[in-house]
């Protein structure tokens, strides 16, 4: 007697070409949103080094122009201050010369955007006006407004010639 | 020196956020220098009601005394609101520990106030908000960035 196979109903369907259960799938998309939601609920600050400017500490007066290097801490949630070392470096053909250094400074949020801090504190008065480049390199600390600290650290993406020896 | 600080002192009010570091330093000695002689009214002001005042260039200090431990509030002259100033100091029950410490805390605060809020003047102001040094000059970190006080009494000697 031949027996003719009858076909059983699975409870869990599955797919043809992959053969995963539809409750895999189901488990595997619900990983991944969480793990989606928890990275984009994860904090995290980035450090932008602004490229060296020659500023004018006397208004209307060259006699006391300084090489200036900003720097601004920005954060995915509200921070309450950061702080930065810096050192300043000039390039010389393939070597950079580190010129000055700055212990650390700490500056509050910005009371307009608590995301923020700005660093506009680090300069040195020009020596000569002869042409030059520098950049600068910072690291430091952001302190969110939770109590959680988070290490940044950037240097400048430009180098542009200046009328500024340091 | 003295002189050339008592000349200079009228000038670094007006700097703000030029007042380089050997300036805010040299700034700081006089200032503290000339607490050590009226450090004990703001003393008593601050044991007898637990606030006191310091107005300096265009900024003004609150001193809060909570449980023997004196911090500093500060804002620009006419803002509204005092932003935490980040120091602090502990009083002690023994005036000559106070002798030493207050006049140096009131110096380095005053030395924040006048880095971040300046009098009018012929320097252009591009800094807003508040920041400062993160290690007081009586902190022998402050030599050493932050890398330990044994390494900060040796670094001390370059600015002697």
């Amino acid at each position: 007697m031949k027996v003719i196979p009858t076909r059983k109903t699975n409870p869990m369907k599955k797919s043809t070409k992959t053969g995963i259960s539809a409750g895999t799938v189901a488990i595997l998309l619900g990983l991944q949103s969480l793990l989606t939601g928890i990275h984009a609920s994860r904090p995290s600050c980035q450090l932008a080094v602004h490229h060296s400017h020659v500023s004018s500490s006397v208004k209307g007066s060259s006699t006391k122009d300084a090489l200036k290097i900003n720097a601004t801490t920005t954060c995915t949630r509200d921070q309450l201050n950061s702080k930065l070392t810096m050192s300043f470096f000039r390039i010389k053909g393939s070597e950079s010369i580190r010129v000055a250094f700055f212990p650390e400074v700490v500056e509050l949020a910005d009371s307009s955007d608590h995301t923020k801090a700005y660093f506009k504190r680090f300069f040195k008065k020009c020596i000569t006006f002869n042409k030059a480049k520098y950049y600068a390199y910072a690291r430091g600390e952001v302190t969110l407004s939770n109590g959680k600290k988070l290490k940044v650290s950037g240097k400048s993406t430009k180098y542009p010639d200046l009328d500024c020896f340091i | 020196m003295q002189n050339r600080t008592m000349e200079s002192y009228e000038e670094y009010l007006t700097k703000g956020e030029w007042l380089d570091a050997e300036e805010r330093l040299e700034l700081y000695h006089f200032l503290k220098h000339k607490h050590e002689n009226d450090f004990s009214d703001l003393e008593k002001e601050l044991r007898l009601n637990g606030i006191s005042y310091v107005n300096i260039a265009k900024g003004q200090i609150k001193f809060v005394l909570d449980k023997n431990i004196v911090k500093n509030q500060v804002r620009e002259l006419g803002q509204p609101e005092f932003v935490d100033g980040m120091r602090f100091v502990k009083l002690s029950n023994m005036r000559i520990v106070n002798r030493k410490r207050l006049p140096r805390f009131i110096a380095q605060c005053e030395v924040d106030a006048i880095w971040n809020f300046p009098l009018d003047g012929k320097f252009t102001k591009t800094a807003d908000g508040f920041g400062i040094n993160s290690y007081p000059y009586y902190d022998l970190n402050y030599y050493s960035n932050g890398r330990g006080r044994v390494r900060g009494f040796f670094a001390k000697f370059k600015y002697i």
